[in-house]
C-alpha cells in the first residue's frame, strides 16, 4: 500500500501538477470488520464416563407397542375397525406423518403384531416403536481446551493431558470473522433437554421448549447429555463463562425426547422432529439414534427436511453400522467422529451414509449445574470433557446454523452440499475422496463461510 | 509491478517529450490533409476505483487496451470516430458472497473485445484558443474464463465473464499558438459502470452472481497534446485524473492518426 501510494504521488507530481492534487492517497477496501476473541480462564475439568463414548445396551423397542401408518385414503371408521380387529388400543396419533402409536395385547409379541399388520392391505407400514439412545455424554469448557474450534497443538486439559495436532480443527475462529450468526437462527436440540439455567446457556435459550417424555413444555435436562450437546452447538460465547459455541449468536430450542435413563422411543423422537420443524427450528441436532430403520422416523425426518430444516445426526459410537436416523442420508447429514489429530476414532460408526466427520474425542462442553454435585463433587464447575459422535454432530449443527444465517437463500440440500464439499479430506492418504469412515472429510467452516481466494 | 503505473508513466513521459522535440523540429505543415478519413492506432491504460454491493465495498478495475481507430470528418469542425480492439481488464478484489461457496476473486486479467466511438464538434476556432465539445463511449466485453476452486473435497470451478462501459463528455480547451504542438485541457463528466457475471459449479451445487460495478469518480480532468509530425501524421498523448472522496484514479492514452 505504501509503495503504491508513493508511486501515485510521483506520477501526479510529474504529470499533473497543473491540476488539483490535494487528495488523500489512502485507498480502502470496505469490508466487514474483523475481530478476534480469546479466552483466558483455566480451571480443572473432569471427564465423564471414564472418558469413554457413552453407550447403552439392552432393549431395542418399547414392549407392547407398535407404530402404524394406514393408507392415506382410509376413513376414520375403517381405521378404528382395523385396530379393533387386531385387539389393539390407540395410545395416540402423531399428526403430520399420520402415524398411530398402538398398544398391543399381551398375548402377542411385537414381532408377531408387526408381521400381522403388515399383511393387511389397509396398512402402509407397521413397525416396532424402536428406542433411540444417546451417542455420547457431556464434557468440558474453556476455549483453550476447545481444540475442535481452534487447535494449536495445545494440551486439551490440565498438564499432562493429550495434545492435538495444530490445525486439526474446524477453523471456527476464522469463520467467525465472516459471521457469528444471529438470534434469528434457531437450533433445536432434540435430546434429553437442556439445563435452562446453566450460566453458559441461559441467555441462549429461545424458550423452555417441549418435553415429550413428560408431555409438558419444560424441556429441562435430567440426564446431562442434551445440555452438553447444546453447549457445543451454541454456548453463550464471549461472555467470560465456560466455553464457546460454534454458532456464536444463534438461539437454542430444547426438545426433550430422551428420559433421565438415556432412553427415548421413536414416537417421542418423531414428535420432537415435527414439533421442532413447526416451531421455528432452522437446524436440528440429533445426537442420538437407534439400530432400527423405521419408516415413521424417516417420514418425520423428511417432514422437517421438506420444511427447510437442516438436520445433523450422530452416526453412533459402536464401531459398527450407522444408526438411524443418521442413516437416512437423504434428509440429514450423518456425522462421524474424528479426534484431535484429525484421525478417525475407532468407535465411530461407519458406512456409505456418513457425510462428514467432526471432532468427537475429548470435546468439552457444559453439563447441568446439578450434574457434578449429584455425583459427589459439589465444588466442581458445571463443565466436562466428553467423547462420541454426539459431540461431533453439534459442531455440524452450529456450522449449519451459521451458514443458513449467512446465506438464507440456500436450500437445505445446498447447505448440506456446501458442508460436504467444503470438508478437508484428512484421511486421503488411506481413503482418497469420500469414504465410509468420515465421508467427505472433516468439516471446514472457513472454506464454507469465508470467501475462497481465487488467484491468478 | 502489480498495479504499478510507473512504467506506463515512464513510457508516456518519454513519448511526450520525444514527440515535443520531433514536432518542434518539423516545419509547420503547409496545409492539413484534405482527406476526411484518418486511420490510426490507440493505446489506453486506466486504473479506476469501483464500488459494488451498494457502495459498501470497493476494489480496482485496471484495463489495458489497444485499438484500431477510424475517424471521419463530416464537416469542418465535426468528426466521428469508431474504434475496435482488444483489452485485458483486471477486476481483482471483487468478492462474490451470493454464491453457494463465497469467492474472493483475484484471478487477474481477462481478455476481451473493446469497441467504442468518439464525437468531436468544434465550438470556437480561429485565434490561438480553440474550444471543442468531445464525447467518448467505450465498451468492453470480456471473454468467459474458468478457474478451479482450490481446496474442496470435490472438484469445483467458477466461470467469470466481465463487462464494463465508460462514457465521458466535456469541453476541450486547446491552445493553438505553437508550431506543431497543441496542448489541451479536457475536463469531463465520466461515468463507468459494468458487471461481472460469476457462475459456480461444484458437483451438484450451482450458483450464479451478477456483480454490478460502478466507478467511484464521476468527474475527470485530462491534460494532453496533439503533435503534428507531418501533414498526414498526428500523434496525441493524454493523461487524466479522476478524483473522488478518498483518493484519485488515473489514465493514460496514446494515439497515432494517419490521414489518407
Amino acid at each position: 500500500m505504501k509503495t503504491l501510494k508513493s508511486k501515485k504521488i510521483v506520477f501526479l507530481l510529474l504529470l499533473l501538477s497543473l491540476f488539483v492534487t490535494s487528495f488523500s492517497f489512502q485507498r480502502q477496501r470496505v469490508e466487514k470488520g474483523r475481530q478476534r476473541e480469546t479466552f483466558t480462564r483455566h480451571r480443572e475439568i473432569r471427564s465423564l464416563n471414564g472418558g469413554q463414548p457413552f453407550r447403552l445396551q439392552g432393549r431395542r423397542y418399547v414392549p407392547g407397542q407398535v407404530l402404524v401408518k394406514f393408507k392415506p385414503n382410509l376413513r376414520e371408521q375403517s381405521i378404528e375397525a382395523t385396530m379393533a380387529a387386531y385387539t389393539t388400543k390407540k395410545i395416540r396419533r402423531i399428526p403430520k406423518v399420520d402415524v398411530y402409536q398402538l398398544q398391543i395385547p399381551k398375548y402377542f409379541t411385537v414381532e408377531e403384531m408387526v408381521y400381522a399388520l403388515n399383511q393387511n392391505p389397509d396398512v402402509e407400514y407397521a413397525e416396532p416403536n424402536y428406542l433411540a439412545r444417546i451417542a455420547v455424554t457431556p464434557n468440558d469448557p474453556f476455549f483453550q481446551y476447545q481444540y475442535a474450534l481452534r487447535n494449536s497443538g495445545q494440551e486439551i486439559g490440565q498438564a499432562g493431558a493429550p495434545r492435538g495436532k495444530a490445525g486439526a480443527d474446524i477453523k471456527a475462529t476464522t469463520a467467525w470473522e465472516e459471521t457469528k450468526g444471529t438470534e434469528e437462527e434457531i437450533i433445536a436440540i432434540i435430546d434429553s433437554g437442556v439445563d435452562l439455567l446453566h450460566p453458559d446457556l441461559k441467555n441462549k435459550i429461545k424458550s423452555s421448549g417441549r418435553d415429550f417424555v413428560n408431555d409438558d413444555f419444560d424441556a429441562t435436562d435430567d440426564l446431562g447429555h442434551g445440555t452438553f450437546v447444546a453447549g457445543i452447538a451454541a454456548a453463550d460465547t464471549n461472555n467470560n463463562e465456560g466455553g464457546a459455541g460454534v454458532a456464536w449468536n444463534c438461539k437454542i430450542l430444547p426438545v426433550k425426547v430422551i428420559d433421565k435413563e438415556g432412553w427415548g422411543d421413536y414416537s417421542w423422537l418423531i414428535e420432537g422432529l415435527i414439533w421442532a420443524a413447526d416451531n421455528g427450528a432452522d437446524v436440528i441436532n440429533l445426537s442420538l439414534g437407534g439400530d432400527e430403520a423405521a419408516d415413521s422416523l424417516r417420514d418425520a425426518l423428511k417432514y422437517a427436511h421438506d420444511k427447510g430444516v437442516v438436520i445433523a445426526a450422530a452416526t453412533g459410537n459402536d464401531g459398527s453400522s450407522v444408526l438411524y436416523p443418521a442413516a437416512y442420508d437423504k434428509f440429514c447429514l450423518a456425522v462421524a467422529a474424528i479426534d484431535y489429530n484429525d484421525a478417525r476414532t475407532s468407535w465411530s460408526n461407519f458406512g456409505s451414509e456418513v457425510d462428514v466427520g467432526a471432532p468427537g474425542d475429548r470435546v468439552f462442553g457444559p453439563v447441568p449445574t446439578w450434574y457434578w454435585p449429584s455425583l459427589g463433587y459439589p465444588q466442581d464447575i458445571p463443565y466436562a470433557f466428553g467423547s462420541g459422535t454426539s459431540a461431533s454432530a453439534p459442531h455440524v449443527t452450529g456450522f449449519a446454523a451459521l451458514l443458513k444465517g449467512l446465506k438464507p437463500w440456500l436450500t437445505v440440500d445446498q447447505i448440506m452440499d456446501v458442508i460436504r464439499y467444503s470438508a478437508d479430506d484428512v484421511n486421503s492418504a488411506e481413503h482418497k475422496g469420500k469414504d465410509e469412515f468420515i465421508g467427505y472429510g472433516r468439516i471446514n467452516m472457513e472454506k464454507a463461510l469465508v470467501p475462497i481466494k481465487i488467484s491468478r | 509491478m502489480k498495479k504499478s503505473p510507473c512504467w506506463v508513466t515512464a513510457i508516456f513521459l518519454a513519448l511526450f517529450f520525444c514527440m515535443s522535440l520531433v514536432a518542434a523540429a518539423q516545419p509547420r505543415p503547409k496545409s492539413s490533409s484534405s482527406s476526411p478519413f484518418k486511420l490510426g492506432l490507440r493505446f489506453d491504460y486506466f486504473s479506476r476505483t469501483i464500488s459494488w454491493d451498494d457502495d459498501k465495498a470497493t476494489s480496482e478495475l485496471t484495463s489495458y487496451f489497444g485499438s484500431l481507430v477510424l475517424e471521419y470528418k463530416f464537416l469542418p469542425g465535426f468528426s466521428l470516430a469508431a474504434l475496435v480492439g482488444y483489452s485485458s481488464s483486471t477486476l481483482d478484489g471483487l468478492i462474490f458472497r451470493n454464491l453457494p461457496l463465497s469467492i474472493d476473486f483475484e484471478g487477474g486479467g481477462i481478455n476481451g473485445l473493446i469497441w467504442g466511438g468518439e464525437i468531436n464538434k468544434s465550438l470556437l476556432s480561429g485565434g490561438s484558443l480553440g474550444i471543442d465539445i468531445f464525447g467518448q463511449f467505450l465498451a468492453y466485453l470480456g471473454t468467459k474464463k474458468e478457474w478451479t476452486i482450490p481446496g474442496l473435497a470435490v472438484s469445483g470451478t467458477i466461470e467469470g465473464k466481465p463487462s464494463w462501459m465508460r462514457a465521458s463528455v466535456g469541453p476541450v480547451f486547446t491552445y493553438r499558438g505553437w508550431k506543431n504542438f497543441s496542448p489541451y485541457l479536457y475536463p469531463n463528466v465520466d461515468y463507468l459502470w459494468g458487471k461481472f457475471e460469476m457462475k459456480e459449479t461444484v458437483e451438484t451445487l450451482n450458483g450464479k452472481e451478477n456483480k454490478e460495478i460502478k466507478g467511484k469518480s464521476l468527474f475527470g480532468i485530462a491534460f494532453g497534446a496533439d503533435f503534428d509530425l507531418s501533414a498526414k501524421f498526428r500523434f496525441k498523448a493524454e493523461a487524466g485524473v479522476f478524483p473522488y472522496k478518498d483518493s484519485v484514479d488515473y489514465s493514460v492514452m496514446l494515439k497515432a492518426l494517419f490521414s489518407f
